[in-house]
C-alpha cells in the first residue's frame, strides 16, 4: 500500500514537492552531500552536489513532470550545458573542476524523442571529454525511494493510517504539529528499543522521506507556512532522537539540514509573498472570524525566522523589508485567542525590537500582560484558555461547537503571564508592572517543567512536573529583575544550543513549551543571536 | 472527565457515532454541573486539567450501568436520574479527597482546634481566629471561601446553639473584634500587592 503511495507522490509532486526527498534518498545511499537543494542564478545548472561513496563527483539537475517532449526539453538544454560543462565551485572541491558524473532527474518519464535528443547530446560533448548525462526517471526513483526505508516504512496500521490522512489532507488547513510530532515519535526507535547505529541511520533518512509525502498535500499548494511547520517539527524531533540515543551528528545531521533548509526555503517565499501582498486574507464570507489568528500565525512564524536567521548569519536587506513590512501591516490586527498564541505574541515583540520598532514591541506585551491578568483573573467569564489548546479548538469553542476544552475551566490561572511579566521586568519597564501588580498577584501562575532538558523538544512529556505559584505580595523589585534576567542554560536541551536556530520556533511548534527559561534564552539570543 | 464505555457483545454493529457524541457530550456537560449543585462545599473550588506530567490528583472509578431493557427502551428521565446519582458521588469522592487534603495541610502547620467534648463559644471563635478570610473591597463582607463542616447529628447540636450564642452580647462583640482584625489583615494583605524596591 505504502509503495502505491509513494507512487502517487512521484506521479503528482512537482520538483520542490521532492527535491529534499531525493537529497535525503542520495544521503541514505551513502552519498556525501556537498550542497542540498538550491535555486539561484549561481547553481550553474547543479541543484545537488554529492560525493558518491566511490569518491567521484556527482551533480544533480531536478526537473518536475514537465520534460516530457522536446520542446520543453529545449527549455533547460542551456541548465544541462552548465550541468556538464561549468566548473564545481565548492569549499570542498580544490581545485574546482567538472563533476564526474552528472544526472538528469526527473519525477516523470522521458519520451522516446527526449532519450534520444540525451543520447545525441552526450555524443556531442564526448570529444570536448565532458560526462554524459544520466537521466534518472520516476521508475528508478521509485525502486530506489523504497529501497531507502527498509524496513523503517511505517508497519503498524495507526502509523500506516496517520501517514495516509497527512497525505491526503487539505491543504488550506492547519497542519496538526502536535499530531505529526507524535506520529513522527511513533516511528524513531526511541529507548527502550534497542537498534543498532546502521538502523539509526536509516530510520533517520526514513523520517525525513516520511515528511515529504506527509507533506504533499500543503507542498503542491503552495501552503508554505505549514510546510514549514512539518519541516521544522522534524528538525525539532530529530535533535530529540539524536540527544536520547547519543548519536553522533554523522548520523543525523544531514537529515537536519535538509529538513531546516526545507523550512527556511519555505519561510522566505512565505515572507516573499505576504510582503508583497496587501494583506493575509482568504476571502471568505467569515474571514474577519479567524483574520486575527491568522495574522499571528504569520507573524509569529516570520518573526521566529528572522531571530533564527540571525543565529546562522546576515539577514539581507532584501528578507528584512519582507519580515519588517508584514510585521508592521499586521501587528494593529493580531489577537489572541488563547494562551497558545502568546510564543507568537512573544517573538513578535523580540523581533519587532531588533528591527527598531521599540515602542511597538512594548505596547504589544504591555497589552499582553494587561489583558492576561486581567481576563485571567479567578471567575472571569472569559479567561484564555491554556496553551494546550491551538487557536482553532478555541474559536471553535467560542462559537459552541465539539472542540478539545470541553469541560475545561481556565480562570484564575495562566501559563503564560509570568512570561510578560519577566520580558517587561528585563526591559525594566516597573511602572508598567507595577500599575499591574495586584491584579496579576490574583492569577496563578502555571509553569511545566519537563522531566529532563532533552524533553523540552517532547510533544509530551508524562514524567514532568507542573509548578504552580503565585506572584510575590510585595514583590522586591530587584529580585525579579534578577530573576527575570538568570539563565540557568543548563535547563535547557545542550543540543538546542549548539542548534539555536531552532531555538525561536521551538515555543511556536509547542506553544506549551514556553517556560521563563526558554523565554529567556530566546530573549538572550534575538538580543545577542551568538550568546 | 472521562465517559469509559464497556460492552459485553455486538460491537460489530453499525453505529450511530455523532448522535451518540452529541448527546453524550450534552449529558456529561450537564453531570458537571450538577455536582457543585449537589455537593455545595466544593461549589466554586477551581478545578484544573493537568496535560502532561505527574499527576498529584487521585483517579475516581465508578459504575454507571445500564440495563439491556433500559438500552432498548430509553427512557431519559431514568437516565437522567442515574447521572444526578454518578454526579452526586463524584462530588462526594471529590468533597472527601478536599477534606482529606485541608486536614493534612492544616494538621501540617498546627492549624487546627480539637473540640472534644462540648462544642462552646470559645472554640467557635479560636476557629474563626485561625480562619484565613477575605472581604469585598465595596461591602467589606466576608467573601466566602469558607465553611462550616458538620456531622449532621453535629449541626443538629450546634446550630441551634449558635443561633443563641448570636444573641448573647459579649460573644457577638467578640465575633466583631475578630472580623476587624481579620479585616485589618486583609487590609495589609491587599496593601502588599505592590512592587517594592
Amino acid at each position: 500500500m505504502l509503495e502505491r503511495l509513494i507512487e502517487n507522490w512521484l506521479i503528482n509532486t512537482g520538483e520542490r514537492g521532492y527535491e529534499v526527498a531525493f537529497a535525503q534518498l542520495l544521503a541514505a545511499e551513502e552519498h556525501r552531500v556537498l550542497q542540498g537543494p538550491v535555486h539561484h542564478p549561481f547553481e550553474h545548472g547543479k541543484d545537488i552536489l554529492t560525493f558518491a561513496p566511490d569518491g567521484q563527483l556527482h551533480a544533480y539537475q531536478l526537473k518536475g513532470p514537465n520534460v516530457l517532449n522536446i520542446e520543453s526539453f529545449e527549455e533547460i538544454q542551456g541548465q544541462l550545458l552548465a550541468l556538464v560543462g561549468a566548473a564545481v565551485t565548492h569549499p570542498a572541491v580544490s581545485p574546482a573542476r567538472r563533476a564526474d558524473r552528472v544526472f538528469l532527474v526527473t519525477n516523470a518519464s522521458l519520451t522516446p524523442p527526449v532519450r534520444d535528443r540525451i543520447e545525441k547530446f552526450n555524443l556531442g560533448n564526448l570529444p570536448a571529454g565532458l560526462p554524459p548525462i544520466e537521466p534518472v526517471e520516476r521508475e528508478q526513483l521509485l525502486g530506489r525511494f523504497i529501497a531507502a526505508h527498509g524496513k523503517y516504512l511505517p508497519q503498524t496500521l495507526p502509523d500506516i493510517r496517520n501517514l495516509l490522512e497527512l497525505y491526503y489532507s487539505d491543504p488550506a488547513s492547519l497542519f496538526p504539529v502536535r499530531r505529526f510530532a507524535a506520529y513522527l515519535n511513533a516511528i524513531l526507535p526511541f529507548p527502550p528499543q534497542v537498534v543498532t547505529m546502521p538502523d539509526c541511520r536509516k530510520a533517520v533518512a526514513n523520517v525525513t522521506l516520511l515528511t515529504a509525502y506527509a507533506v504533499a498535500s500543503w507542498t503542491r499548494a503552495d501552503n508554505h507556512l505549514c510546510v514549514a511547520q512539518a519541516w521544522l517539527t522534524v528538525c525539532l524531533t530529530l535533535l530529540r532522537f539524536a540527544a536520547f540515543r547519543g548519536l553522533d551528528e554523522s548520523v543525523w545531521v544531514g537529515s537536519y539540514e535538509l529538513s531546516l533548509e526545507a523550512a527556511r526555503a519555505a519561510i522566505a517565499s512565505l515572507s516573499r509573498e505576504a510582503a508583497e501582498a496587501p494583506d493575509v486574507a482568504v476571502p471568505d464570507l467569515v474571514e474577519g472570524l479567524v483574520y486575527p489568528s491568522r495574522a499571528l500565525i504569520v507573524g509569529g512564524l516570520l518573526a521566529a525566522y528572522f531571530l533564527s536567521e540571525r543565529t546562522i548569519g546576515f539577514v539581507d536587506r532584501a528578507g528584512q523589508d519582507h519580515i519588517r513590512t508584514v510585521l508592521k501591516r499586521e501587528v494593529p490586527h493580531m489577537v489572541i485567542v488563547g494562551e497558545s498564541d502568546v510564543p507568537a505574541i512573544f517573538v513578535v515583540a523580540l523581533a519587532l525590537e531588533q528591527i527598531g520598532e521599540i515602542k511597538m514591541a512594548r505596547q504589544l506585551m504591555v497589552s499582553l500582560v494587561a489583558n492576561l491578568s486581567k481576563l485571567n483573573q479567578r471567575h472571569s467569564k472569559s479567561p484564555f484558555p491554556d496553551p494546550y489548546h491551538d487557536a482553532e479548538e478555541v474559536l471553535l469553542s467560542k462559537l459552541g461547537a465539539d472542540s478539545d476544552l470541553e469541560g475545561e475551566g481556565f480562570d484564575g490561572r495562566s501559563y503564560m503571564l509570568h512570561i510578560g511579566v519577566e520580558w517587561l521586568a528585563r526591559r525594566l519597564w516597573r511602572q508598567h508592572l507595577a500599575t499591574f501588580w495586584s491584579s496579576i498577584t490574583r492569577v496563578q501562575f502555571l509553569e511545566f517543567q519537563p522531566s529532563t532538558p532533552d524533553n523540552y523538544l517532547a510533544v509530551e512529556d508524562n514524567d514532568g512536573e507542573l509548578r504552580m505559584w503565585f506572584a510575590g505580595q510585595p514583590q522586591s523589585w530587584a529580585v525579579l529583575v534578577a530573576q527575570s534576567t538568570d539563565l540557568d542554560k543548563a535547563l535547557l536541551p545542550q543540543l538546542l544550543w549548539s542548534r539555536r536556530e531552532l531555538m525561536p520556533y521551538l515555543p511556536i511548534l509547542f506553544p506549551h513549551r514556553l517556560t521563563a527559561t526558554l523565554a529567556k534564552a530566546v530573549d538572550a539570543i534575538a538580543s545577542d543571536p551568538k550568546a | 472527565m472521562q465517559l469509559l464505555l464497556h460492552s459485553t457483545e455486538l460491537d460489530m454493529l453499525p453505529d450511530f457515532v455523532r448522535v451518540k457524541r452529541h448527546t453524550n457530550r450534552n449529558l456529561l456537560r450537564w453531570v458537571r454541573v450538577q455536582i457543585p449543585e449537589l455537593t455545595p462545599l466544593i461549589r466554586g473550588i477551581a478545578t484544573l486539567k493537568q496535560h502532561e506530567g505527574n499527576f498529584a490528583g487521585q483517579n475516581i472509578e465508578l459504575d454507571f450501568v445500564l440495563t439491556r431493557e433500559e438500552l432498548r427502551r430509553p427512557d431519559m428521565e431514568a437516565i437522567r436520574q442515574k447521572l444526578t446519582d454518578l454526579a452526586r458521588q463524584i462530588g462526594q469522592a471529590q468533597e472527601k479527597r478536599l477534606l482529606e487534603v485541608a486536614a493534612e495541610a492544616a494538621d501540617s502547620v498546627g492549624n487546627v482546634v480539637h473540640a472534644t467534648g462540648e462544642v462552646t463559644p470559645d472554640k467557635i471563635l479560636e476557629v474563626l481566629r485561625r480562619v484565613h478570610m477575605d472581604f469585598d473591597p465595596r461591602t467589606l463582607q466576608p467573601t466566602g471561601g469558607h465553611a462550616w463542616v458538620m456531622a449532621p447529628e453535629t449541626a443538629a447540636v450546634v446550630v441551634p446553639k449558635l443561633k443563641e450564642w448570636e444573641k448573647v452580647p459579649e460573644f457577638t462583640a467578640e465575633y466583631e473584634q475578630i472580623m476587624s482584625i481579620k479585616r485589618e489583615e486583609w487590609n495589609a494583605r491587599e496593601a502588599d500587592r505592590k512592587l517594592v524596591d
